[in-house]
Protein backbone atom coordinates (compact mmCIF):
# COMPACT_ATOMS: atom_id res chain seq x y z
CA UNK A 1 0.00 0.00 0.00
CA UNK A 2 1.41 3.33 -1.02
CA UNK A 3 1.38 6.58 0.87
CA UNK A 4 -0.83 8.12 -1.82
CA UNK A 5 -3.36 5.33 -1.36
CA UNK A 6 -3.62 6.08 2.35
CA UNK A 7 -3.97 9.74 1.63
CA UNK A 8 -6.69 9.04 -0.92
CA UNK A 9 -8.50 6.87 1.58
CA UNK A 10 -8.39 9.58 4.19
CA UNK A 11 -9.61 12.14 1.63
CA UNK A 12 -12.47 9.85 0.61
CA UNK A 13 -13.57 9.59 4.23
CA UNK A 14 -13.63 13.33 4.49
CA UNK A 15 -15.43 13.67 1.17
CA UNK A 16 -12.53 15.60 -0.31
CA UNK A 17 -11.52 13.24 -3.08
CA UNK A 18 -12.40 14.28 -6.61
CA UNK A 19 -15.01 12.25 -8.47
CA UNK A 20 -12.71 10.30 -10.76
CA UNK A 21 -10.26 9.28 -8.07
CA UNK A 22 -13.19 8.47 -5.79
CA UNK A 23 -14.68 6.06 -8.29
CA UNK A 24 -11.35 4.40 -8.72
CA UNK A 25 -10.73 4.03 -5.01
CA UNK A 26 -14.20 2.65 -4.28
CA UNK A 27 -13.65 0.02 -6.97
CA UNK A 28 -10.34 -0.90 -5.38
CA UNK A 29 -11.88 -0.96 -1.92
CA UNK A 30 -14.33 -3.60 -2.98
CA UNK A 31 -11.59 -5.92 -4.20
CA UNK A 32 -8.52 -5.05 -2.10
CA UNK A 33 -8.67 -6.84 1.28
CA UNK A 34 -5.86 -4.79 2.78
CA UNK A 35 -7.31 -1.50 1.66
CA UNK A 36 -10.81 -2.29 2.90
CA UNK A 37 -9.31 -3.35 6.25
CA UNK A 38 -7.63 0.00 6.50
CA UNK A 39 -10.87 1.72 5.51
CA UNK A 40 -12.59 -0.08 8.40
CA UNK A 41 -9.86 0.89 10.87
CA UNK A 42 -9.97 4.53 9.80
CA UNK A 43 -13.69 4.61 10.54
CA UNK A 44 -13.13 2.96 13.89
CA UNK A 45 -10.48 5.53 14.77
CA UNK A 46 -12.70 8.37 13.73
CA UNK A 47 -15.62 6.96 15.72
CA UNK A 48 -13.38 6.73 18.77
CA UNK A 49 -12.14 10.26 18.29
CA UNK A 50 -15.69 11.54 18.03
CA UNK A 51 -16.81 9.46 21.02
CA UNK A 52 -19.22 7.69 18.76
CA UNK A 53 -18.07 4.16 19.41
CA UNK A 54 -20.71 1.96 20.97
CA UNK A 55 -18.89 -1.14 22.16
CA UNK A 56 -19.60 -4.35 20.37
CA UNK A 57 -20.96 -2.79 17.21
CA UNK A 58 -18.45 -3.42 14.44
CA UNK A 59 -19.64 -0.77 12.07
CA UNK A 60 -16.68 -1.19 9.73
CA UNK A 61 -17.39 -4.83 9.07
CA UNK A 62 -21.05 -4.04 8.57
CA UNK A 63 -20.11 -1.50 5.94
CA UNK A 64 -17.87 -4.09 4.33
CA UNK A 65 -20.65 -6.66 4.45
CA UNK A 66 -23.03 -4.22 2.87
CA UNK A 67 -20.46 -3.55 0.16
CA UNK A 68 -20.02 -7.25 -0.37
CA UNK A 69 -23.76 -7.73 -0.65
CA UNK A 70 -23.97 -4.98 -3.24
CA UNK A 71 -21.04 -6.56 -5.02
CA UNK A 72 -22.81 -9.87 -5.25
CA UNK A 73 -25.83 -8.30 -6.90
CA UNK A 74 -24.12 -6.00 -9.36
CA UNK A 75 -22.57 -8.36 -11.93
CA UNK A 76 -25.94 -9.66 -13.11
CA UNK A 77 -27.85 -6.41 -12.89
CA UNK A 78 -25.23 -4.21 -14.43
CA UNK A 79 -24.51 -4.89 -18.05
CA UNK A 80 -23.44 -1.53 -19.42
CA UNK A 81 -22.68 0.56 -16.38
CA UNK A 82 -20.20 -1.49 -14.38
CA UNK A 83 -18.62 1.68 -13.07
CA UNK A 84 -21.71 3.21 -11.72
CA UNK A 85 -23.33 0.42 -9.70
CA UNK A 86 -20.55 -0.36 -7.20
CA UNK A 87 -20.24 3.32 -6.47
CA UNK A 88 -23.97 3.54 -5.84
CA UNK A 89 -23.69 0.59 -3.48
CA UNK A 90 -20.84 2.20 -1.60
CA UNK A 91 -22.75 5.42 -1.31
CA UNK A 92 -25.76 3.62 0.15
CA UNK A 93 -23.56 1.64 2.54
CA UNK A 94 -21.83 4.81 3.63
CA UNK A 95 -25.09 6.60 4.19
CA UNK A 96 -26.31 3.63 6.21
CA UNK A 97 -23.16 3.93 8.29
CA UNK A 98 -23.76 7.60 8.93
CA UNK A 99 -27.38 6.96 9.84
CA UNK A 100 -26.31 4.19 12.18
CA UNK A 101 -23.83 6.47 13.88
CA UNK A 102 -26.46 9.14 14.33
CA UNK A 103 -28.93 6.58 15.66
CA UNK A 104 -26.43 5.18 18.15
CA UNK A 105 -25.60 8.65 19.30
CA UNK A 106 -29.17 9.72 19.90
CA UNK A 107 -30.07 6.45 21.57
CA UNK A 108 -27.15 6.91 23.96
CA UNK A 109 -28.31 10.42 24.71
CA UNK A 110 -31.85 9.27 25.29
CA UNK A 111 -30.63 6.68 27.71
CA UNK A 112 -28.88 9.36 29.73
CA UNK A 113 -31.80 11.76 29.79
CA UNK A 114 -35.04 10.01 30.81
CA UNK A 115 -35.13 11.10 34.49
CA UNK A 116 -34.57 14.68 33.50
CA UNK A 117 -37.28 14.72 30.85
CA UNK A 118 -39.78 12.92 33.02
CA UNK A 119 -39.35 15.26 35.94
CA UNK A 120 -39.65 18.33 33.75
CA UNK A 121 -43.03 17.19 32.54
CA UNK A 122 -44.44 16.32 35.90
CA UNK A 123 -45.27 17.49 39.36
CA UNK A 124 -41.90 18.79 40.34
CA UNK A 125 -38.43 18.86 40.48
CA UNK A 126 -35.03 19.91 39.45
CA UNK A 127 -32.61 17.05 39.04
CA UNK A 128 -29.95 17.04 41.72
CA UNK A 129 -26.43 15.63 41.56
CA UNK A 130 -27.64 12.85 43.82
CA UNK A 131 -30.08 11.59 41.24
CA UNK A 132 -27.69 8.93 39.99
CA UNK A 133 -28.77 6.88 42.97
CA UNK A 134 -31.96 6.14 41.07
CA UNK A 135 -30.01 4.03 38.63
CA UNK A 136 -29.24 1.54 41.37
CA UNK A 137 -30.72 -1.88 40.71
CA UNK A 138 -32.14 -2.68 44.16
CA UNK A 139 -35.87 -3.20 43.62
CA UNK A 140 -38.26 -2.91 46.56
CA UNK A 141 -40.04 -6.11 47.51
CA UNK A 142 -43.69 -5.86 48.38
CA UNK A 143 -44.30 -6.43 52.05
CA UNK A 144 -46.68 -9.31 51.33
CA UNK A 145 -43.82 -11.29 49.77
CA UNK A 146 -41.77 -11.07 52.93
CA UNK A 147 -41.65 -13.97 55.37
CA UNK A 148 -43.75 -13.73 58.53
CA UNK A 149 -40.71 -13.44 60.82
CA UNK A 150 -39.21 -10.65 58.72
CA UNK A 151 -42.55 -8.93 58.62
CA UNK A 152 -42.68 -8.75 62.40
CA UNK A 153 -39.14 -7.44 62.55
CA UNK A 154 -39.83 -4.84 59.88
CA UNK A 155 -43.11 -3.76 61.36
CA UNK A 156 -41.51 -3.21 64.73
CA UNK A 157 -38.96 -0.93 63.07
CA UNK A 158 -41.68 1.02 61.33
CA UNK A 159 -43.61 1.50 64.57
CA UNK A 160 -40.39 2.40 66.35
CA UNK A 161 -39.55 4.99 63.72
CA UNK A 162 -43.08 6.41 63.78
CA UNK A 163 -42.98 6.82 67.53
CA UNK A 164 -39.63 8.52 67.41
CA UNK A 165 -40.66 10.82 64.57
CA UNK A 166 -43.89 11.84 66.23
CA UNK A 167 -45.55 12.53 62.94
CA UNK A 168 -49.07 13.74 62.46
CA UNK A 169 -50.92 11.15 64.55
CA UNK A 170 -53.20 8.84 62.62
CA UNK A 171 -51.70 9.89 59.29
CA UNK A 172 -48.50 8.05 60.14
CA UNK A 173 -50.14 5.08 61.87
CA UNK A 174 -52.91 4.08 59.47
CA UNK A 175 -50.60 3.31 56.53
CA UNK A 176 -48.66 0.77 58.61
CA UNK A 177 -51.67 -1.39 59.33
CA UNK A 178 -53.61 -0.64 56.14
CA UNK A 179 -53.35 -2.56 52.91
CA UNK A 180 -52.05 -5.63 54.66
CA UNK A 181 -55.12 -7.73 55.11
CA UNK A 182 -54.84 -10.17 52.24
CA UNK A 183 -51.25 -11.09 51.52
CA UNK A 184 -51.40 -13.27 48.39
CA UNK A 185 -50.40 -16.86 49.11
CA UNK A 186 -51.17 -16.65 52.81
CA UNK A 187 -54.40 -18.53 52.30
CA UNK A 188 -56.63 -15.71 53.41
CA UNK A 189 -59.47 -17.03 51.29
CA UNK A 190 -62.14 -14.73 52.67
CA UNK A 191 -60.26 -11.61 51.72
CA UNK A 192 -61.11 -10.05 48.36
CA UNK A 193 -58.67 -9.97 45.48
CA UNK A 194 -56.77 -6.67 45.38
CA UNK A 195 -57.66 -6.35 41.70
CA UNK A 196 -61.35 -6.74 42.42
CA UNK A 197 -61.18 -4.04 45.07
CA UNK A 198 -59.44 -1.76 42.60
CA UNK A 199 -62.18 -2.00 40.01
CA UNK A 200 -64.80 -0.86 42.45
CA UNK A 201 -65.45 2.48 40.83
CA UNK A 202 -63.24 4.72 42.95
CA UNK B 1 -85.46 44.39 43.94
CA UNK B 2 -82.38 43.93 41.85
CA UNK B 3 -80.98 47.39 42.64
CA UNK B 4 -80.94 46.57 46.34
CA UNK B 5 -78.86 43.46 45.87
CA UNK B 6 -76.12 45.02 43.82
CA UNK B 7 -74.33 47.05 46.55
CA UNK B 8 -74.36 43.99 48.71
CA UNK B 9 -72.80 41.92 45.94
CA UNK B 10 -70.14 44.57 45.30
CA UNK B 11 -69.40 44.74 48.98
CA UNK B 12 -68.97 40.98 49.19
CA UNK B 13 -66.67 40.98 46.16
CA UNK B 14 -64.56 43.77 47.65
CA UNK B 15 -64.33 41.98 50.98
CA UNK B 16 -63.28 38.82 49.18
CA UNK B 17 -60.63 40.67 47.19
CA UNK B 18 -59.28 42.40 50.28
CA UNK B 19 -59.14 39.07 51.98
CA UNK B 20 -57.38 37.39 49.09
CA UNK B 21 -54.60 39.87 48.43
CA UNK B 22 -52.79 39.62 51.77
CA UNK B 23 -53.31 35.86 51.67
CA UNK B 24 -51.37 35.61 48.44
CA UNK B 25 -48.62 37.94 49.66
CA UNK B 26 -47.80 36.03 52.80
CA UNK B 27 -48.41 32.60 51.32
CA UNK B 28 -45.05 31.28 52.50
CA UNK B 29 -45.49 32.16 56.19
CA UNK B 30 -49.11 31.24 55.98
CA UNK B 31 -48.38 27.71 54.78
CA UNK B 32 -45.97 27.08 57.65
CA UNK B 33 -48.55 28.53 60.04
CA UNK B 34 -51.23 26.19 58.67
CA UNK B 35 -48.91 23.21 58.95
CA UNK B 36 -48.44 24.00 62.62
CA UNK B 37 -52.17 24.46 63.05
CA UNK B 38 -52.73 21.10 61.41
CA UNK B 39 -50.26 19.30 63.70
CA UNK B 40 -51.77 20.93 66.75
CA UNK B 41 -55.37 20.24 65.72
CA UNK B 42 -54.72 16.55 64.97
CA UNK B 43 -53.31 16.08 68.47
CA UNK B 44 -55.14 18.52 70.72
CA UNK B 45 -58.74 18.31 69.47
CA UNK B 46 -61.15 15.60 70.53
CA UNK B 47 -62.88 13.83 67.68
CA UNK B 48 -64.41 10.62 66.47
CA UNK B 49 -64.83 9.64 62.87
CA UNK B 50 -64.48 7.18 60.01
CA UNK B 51 -61.36 7.14 57.89
CA UNK B 52 -60.97 5.60 54.46
CA UNK B 53 -57.53 4.63 53.25
CA UNK B 54 -56.87 3.84 49.59
CA UNK B 55 -53.66 2.50 48.12
CA UNK B 56 -52.96 0.46 44.99
CA UNK B 57 -56.67 0.11 44.41
CA UNK B 58 -57.27 -1.35 47.84
CA UNK B 59 -59.65 0.30 50.28
CA UNK B 60 -59.46 0.03 54.08
CA UNK B 61 -61.86 1.59 56.52
CA UNK B 62 -60.94 2.61 60.07
CA UNK B 63 -62.73 4.14 63.01
CA UNK B 64 -60.82 6.67 65.04
CA UNK B 65 -61.55 7.98 68.53
CA UNK B 66 -59.21 10.69 69.76
CA UNK B 67 -59.36 12.46 73.09
CA UNK B 68 -57.18 15.30 74.36
CA UNK B 69 -57.78 16.62 77.85
CA UNK B 70 -55.95 17.36 81.10
CA UNK B 71 -55.08 13.65 81.39
CA UNK B 72 -53.20 13.80 78.11
CA UNK B 73 -53.84 12.31 74.72
CA UNK B 74 -55.55 8.99 74.17
CA UNK B 75 -56.42 7.52 70.83
CA UNK B 76 -57.95 4.33 69.51
CA UNK B 77 -57.76 3.49 65.83
CA UNK B 78 -59.22 0.23 64.58
CA UNK B 79 -60.08 -1.42 61.30
CA UNK B 80 -63.68 -2.18 60.48
CA UNK B 81 -62.93 -4.35 57.46
CA UNK B 82 -60.48 -7.16 56.79
CA UNK B 83 -58.48 -8.66 59.62
CA UNK B 84 -58.80 -6.92 62.99
CA UNK B 85 -56.07 -4.36 63.51
CA UNK B 86 -55.90 -1.78 66.23
CA UNK B 87 -53.60 0.96 67.43
CA UNK B 88 -53.98 2.30 70.97
CA UNK B 89 -52.12 5.40 72.05
CA UNK B 90 -51.87 6.71 75.55
CA UNK B 91 -49.49 9.62 75.67
CA UNK B 92 -46.19 8.34 74.34
CA UNK B 93 -47.21 4.76 74.82
CA UNK B 94 -48.32 3.07 71.62
CA UNK B 95 -49.72 -0.44 71.35
CA UNK B 96 -50.16 -1.92 67.89
CA UNK B 97 -52.27 -5.06 67.69
CA UNK B 98 -52.56 -7.29 64.67
CA UNK B 99 -54.77 -10.34 64.76
CA UNK B 100 -54.88 -13.16 62.26
CA UNK B 101 -52.12 -15.22 60.66
CA UNK B 102 -49.46 -13.01 62.10
CA UNK B 103 -50.92 -11.83 65.35
CA UNK B 104 -48.53 -9.41 66.93
CA UNK B 105 -48.42 -6.77 69.59
CA UNK B 106 -45.86 -4.01 69.38
CA UNK B 107 -45.74 -2.01 72.52
CA UNK B 108 -43.52 0.80 73.61
CA UNK B 109 -43.22 4.35 74.81
CA UNK B 110 -40.54 6.21 72.97
CA UNK B 111 -40.75 9.76 74.18
CA UNK B 112 -38.70 11.10 71.38
CA UNK B 113 -40.58 14.19 70.48
CA UNK B 114 -38.41 17.18 70.77
CA UNK B 115 -41.31 19.42 71.65
CA UNK B 116 -44.36 17.79 73.12
CA UNK B 117 -47.06 17.02 70.60
CA UNK B 118 -45.39 18.65 67.70
CA UNK B 119 -43.99 16.93 64.66
CA UNK B 120 -40.43 17.43 63.47
CA UNK B 121 -41.49 20.28 61.20
CA UNK B 122 -40.98 22.59 64.16
CA UNK B 123 -37.32 21.78 63.95
CA UNK B 124 -36.10 22.96 60.68
CA UNK B 125 -37.91 26.04 59.56
CA UNK B 126 -37.80 27.03 56.83
CA UNK B 127 -38.61 23.80 55.04
CA UNK B 128 -36.45 24.23 51.98
CA UNK B 129 -36.91 20.93 50.22
CA UNK B 130 -40.48 21.65 49.12
CA UNK B 131 -42.54 24.21 47.30
CA UNK B 132 -45.72 24.92 49.21
CA UNK B 133 -48.85 26.75 48.20
CA UNK B 134 -52.59 26.84 48.69
CA UNK B 135 -54.50 25.50 45.75
CA UNK B 136 -58.10 26.33 46.49
CA UNK B 137 -60.90 25.07 48.65
CA UNK B 138 -62.93 21.88 48.85
CA UNK B 139 -65.54 20.19 51.00
CA UNK B 140 -64.61 17.06 52.92
CA UNK B 141 -66.97 15.10 55.17
CA UNK B 142 -69.37 18.01 54.99
CA UNK B 143 -66.85 20.59 56.19
CA UNK B 144 -65.17 23.41 54.24
CA UNK B 145 -61.44 22.93 53.77
CA UNK B 146 -58.53 24.71 52.18
CA UNK B 147 -56.17 22.62 50.10
CA UNK B 148 -52.48 22.81 50.77
CA UNK B 149 -50.14 21.69 48.02
CA UNK B 150 -46.62 20.53 48.89
CA UNK B 151 -44.28 19.58 46.08
CA UNK B 152 -40.84 18.11 46.63
CA UNK B 153 -37.90 19.73 44.86
CA UNK B 154 -36.21 16.40 44.15
CA UNK B 155 -36.94 12.69 44.03
CA UNK B 156 -35.72 11.89 47.53
CA UNK B 157 -39.10 12.68 49.13
CA UNK B 158 -42.80 12.58 48.39
CA UNK B 159 -45.29 15.34 47.76
CA UNK B 160 -48.39 15.96 49.86
CA UNK B 161 -51.82 17.42 49.47
CA UNK B 162 -53.57 18.32 52.70
CA UNK B 163 -57.22 19.28 53.09
CA UNK B 164 -57.43 21.39 56.25
CA UNK B 165 -60.66 22.35 57.96
CA UNK B 166 -61.10 26.13 57.78
CA UNK B 167 -61.85 26.85 61.43
CA UNK B 168 -59.54 24.47 63.24
CA UNK B 169 -56.87 23.43 60.73
CA UNK B 170 -57.86 19.82 61.35
CA UNK B 171 -56.56 17.44 58.69
CA UNK B 172 -59.57 15.92 56.96
CA UNK B 173 -57.90 14.42 53.90
CA UNK B 174 -54.31 13.66 53.11
CA UNK B 175 -52.83 12.50 49.82
CA UNK B 176 -49.31 11.29 49.25
CA UNK B 177 -47.87 11.83 45.79
CA UNK B 178 -44.71 10.77 44.04
CA UNK B 179 -42.43 13.39 42.49
CA UNK B 180 -44.38 13.23 39.23
CA UNK B 181 -47.65 13.99 40.98
CA UNK B 182 -49.16 10.49 40.88
CA UNK B 183 -51.25 9.50 43.88
CA UNK B 184 -49.56 6.88 46.07
CA UNK B 185 -52.15 6.77 48.83
CA UNK B 186 -55.04 8.74 50.24
CA UNK B 187 -56.49 8.93 53.69
CA UNK B 188 -59.76 10.73 54.16
CA UNK B 189 -62.44 11.24 56.73
CA UNK B 190 -65.82 10.31 55.32
CA UNK B 191 -67.51 11.38 58.54
CA UNK B 192 -66.18 13.25 61.57
CA UNK B 193 -67.47 14.78 64.79
CA UNK B 194 -65.11 17.50 65.97
CA UNK B 195 -64.92 18.71 69.57
CA UNK B 196 -67.13 16.00 71.06
CA UNK B 197 -66.78 14.44 74.53
CA UNK B 198 -65.20 10.95 74.41
CA UNK B 199 -65.88 8.40 77.12
CA UNK B 200 -63.25 6.03 78.56
CA UNK B 201 -65.17 3.05 77.23
CA UNK B 202 -64.70 4.17 73.64
CA UNK B 203 -60.94 4.08 74.11
CA UNK B 204 -60.78 0.51 75.39
CA UNK B 205 -59.46 -2.21 73.12
CA UNK B 206 -61.98 -4.71 71.83
CA UNK B 207 -59.36 -7.18 70.66
CA UNK B 208 -58.00 -10.14 72.53
CA UNK B 209 -54.23 -10.37 72.28
CA UNK B 210 -53.54 -13.42 74.43
CA UNK B 211 -52.04 -15.51 71.68
CA UNK B 212 -50.14 -12.74 70.01
CA UNK B 213 -46.40 -12.48 70.06
CA UNK B 214 -45.43 -9.36 71.94
CA UNK B 215 -42.57 -7.10 70.95
CA UNK B 216 -41.47 -4.46 73.41
CA UNK B 217 -39.71 -1.45 72.01
CA UNK B 218 -37.95 1.06 74.14
CA UNK B 219 -35.30 3.63 73.65
CA UNK B 220 -33.48 6.46 75.31
CA UNK B 221 -33.57 9.37 72.95
CA UNK B 222 -31.83 12.67 72.89
CA UNK B 223 -33.38 15.33 70.74
CA UNK B 224 -31.43 18.38 69.78
CA UNK B 225 -31.98 21.64 68.04
CA UNK B 226 -28.44 22.26 66.82
CA UNK B 227 -27.91 18.93 65.21
CA UNK B 228 -24.54 19.16 63.51
CA UNK B 229 -22.53 18.88 66.72
CA UNK B 230 -24.50 15.85 67.80
CA UNK B 231 -23.91 14.09 64.53
CA UNK B 232 -20.18 14.12 65.20
CA UNK B 233 -20.71 12.28 68.43
CA UNK B 234 -22.69 9.46 66.81
CA UNK B 235 -20.75 6.26 66.18
CA UNK B 236 -22.17 5.93 62.68
CA UNK B 237 -22.85 8.71 60.22
CA UNK B 238 -23.85 8.92 56.57
CA UNK B 239 -21.13 10.62 54.53
CA UNK B 240 -23.78 12.48 52.57
CA UNK B 241 -27.49 13.09 52.94
CA UNK B 242 -30.07 14.09 50.36
CA UNK B 243 -30.49 17.89 50.42
CA UNK B 244 -32.57 19.29 53.23
CA UNK B 245 -32.38 16.33 55.61
CA UNK B 246 -30.84 16.99 59.02
CA UNK B 247 -30.27 14.95 62.11
CA UNK B 248 -33.25 15.42 64.42
CA UNK B 249 -32.31 13.07 67.24
CA UNK B 250 -30.08 10.19 68.26
CA UNK B 251 -31.01 7.33 70.53
CA UNK B 252 -29.91 4.07 72.06
CA UNK B 253 -32.13 1.14 72.83
CA UNK B 254 -32.66 -2.58 72.41
CA UNK B 255 -34.27 -4.46 69.57
CA UNK B 256 -36.89 -7.16 69.96
CA UNK B 257 -34.16 -9.77 70.57
CA UNK B 258 -32.62 -7.71 73.32
CA UNK B 259 -29.62 -6.55 71.34
CA UNK B 260 -28.33 -3.01 71.63
CA UNK B 261 -29.08 -0.66 68.80
CA UNK B 262 -28.10 2.83 67.83
CA UNK B 263 -30.69 5.10 66.26
CA UNK B 264 -30.36 8.20 64.11
CA UNK B 265 -33.49 10.13 63.15
CA UNK B 266 -33.33 12.48 60.17
CA UNK B 267 -35.96 14.94 59.02
CA UNK B 268 -36.37 17.52 56.29
CA UNK B 269 -39.22 19.18 58.15
CA UNK B 270 -41.94 17.01 56.65
CA UNK B 271 -40.49 13.64 55.74
CA UNK B 272 -38.34 11.66 58.12
CA UNK B 273 -36.38 8.44 58.18
CA UNK B 274 -34.58 6.47 60.85
CA UNK B 275 -31.29 4.62 60.70
CA UNK B 276 -30.90 1.68 63.09
CA UNK B 277 -27.52 0.02 63.58
CA UNK B 278 -27.12 -3.21 65.52
CA UNK B 279 -23.98 -5.21 66.19
CA UNK B 280 -24.31 -8.78 64.98
CA UNK B 281 -22.78 -11.74 66.77
CA UNK B 282 -20.41 -13.62 64.44
CA UNK B 283 -22.57 -16.71 64.43
CA UNK B 284 -25.47 -14.71 63.09
CA UNK B 285 -25.97 -14.48 59.42
CA UNK B 286 -26.09 -10.93 58.20
CA UNK B 287 -29.04 -10.32 55.96
CA UNK B 288 -28.29 -9.50 52.37
CA UNK B 289 -29.15 -6.02 51.15
CA UNK B 290 -32.79 -5.60 50.29
CA UNK B 291 -35.63 -3.13 50.35
CA UNK B 292 -39.14 -3.85 51.50
CA UNK B 293 -42.13 -1.64 50.79
CA UNK B 294 -45.24 -1.16 52.88
CA UNK B 295 -46.96 1.09 50.40
CA UNK B 296 -44.90 4.28 50.36
CA UNK B 297 -42.91 3.29 53.46
CA UNK B 298 -39.56 1.76 52.52
CA UNK B 299 -37.34 -0.36 54.69
CA UNK B 300 -33.76 -1.04 53.71
CA UNK B 301 -31.99 -3.93 55.41
CA UNK B 302 -28.31 -4.49 54.86
CA UNK B 303 -24.98 -4.74 56.55
CA UNK B 304 -21.96 -2.52 57.07
CA UNK B 305 -18.84 -3.74 58.91
CA UNK B 306 -20.53 -6.72 60.60
CA UNK B 307 -23.39 -4.53 61.71
CA UNK B 308 -26.94 -4.80 60.58
CA UNK B 309 -28.30 -1.57 59.19
CA UNK B 310 -31.99 -0.80 58.84
CA UNK B 311 -33.16 2.43 57.24
CA UNK B 312 -36.88 3.06 57.47
CA UNK B 313 -39.16 5.93 56.57
CA UNK B 314 -42.01 7.19 54.44
CA UNK B 315 -39.60 8.16 51.69
CA UNK B 316 -38.85 6.73 48.22
CA UNK B 317 -36.77 3.56 48.02
CA UNK B 318 -33.91 5.55 46.50
CA UNK B 319 -33.63 7.59 49.70
CA UNK B 320 -33.28 4.65 52.08
CA UNK B 321 -30.86 2.92 49.70
CA UNK B 322 -28.80 6.07 49.26
CA UNK B 323 -28.50 6.73 52.97
CA UNK B 324 -27.69 3.11 53.82
CA UNK B 325 -24.85 3.11 51.30
CA UNK B 326 -23.44 6.33 52.69
CA UNK B 327 -23.16 4.98 56.23
CA UNK B 328 -19.73 4.69 57.71
CA UNK B 329 -18.28 4.21 61.13
CA UNK B 330 -16.73 7.20 62.82
CA UNK B 331 -13.01 6.47 63.36
CA UNK B 332 -13.09 7.60 66.99
CA UNK B 333 -14.92 10.13 69.06
CA UNK B 334 -12.68 13.16 68.93
CA UNK B 335 -12.28 15.21 72.10
CA UNK B 336 -13.98 18.57 72.24
CA UNK B 337 -12.00 21.39 70.75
Amino acid sequence: MTESNREHLSCLMDGELDKGAGKFLVRRLSSDEQLSGRWRRYHLIRACMHNELAGGIDLGSRVADALAAEQALTPKAASGSRWFKPLGGAAIAASVAVAALVAINTSLMEREQPELLASEAGFVSQPSPLDHAFAQPLVPVSFSETSAADRQRIRSYVVRHNQAAGGAGFVSYVPIVAGDRSPPGDGAAAAPEPAAAGSGGY
Amino acid sequence: MAHRRQPLLAGTTLALLLGLVPMAVQAGDDVAHWLDRMARAVETLSYRGTLVHTRDGQVDTFRIVHRADEDGIRERLYSVDGEPREILRDGHNVRTLLVGDQSLVIQGGIGARLLPNLPPNRLSHPIVAYRMSFSGSDRIAGLPTRVLEIRPRDQFRYGHRFWLEENTGMLLRSALLDHRGNYLQQLSFVEIELGVPISDGELESALSDEQAREIEIDELVRGQQGSSGELHRATWVPKRLPDGFRLASTGRGYNSEGQALEHLLFSDGLASFSVYIEARAEADLLTSDRIEAIGPVHIYTGSVDDHQVTVVGEVPSATVAFVARQLQRQPAVSPAR
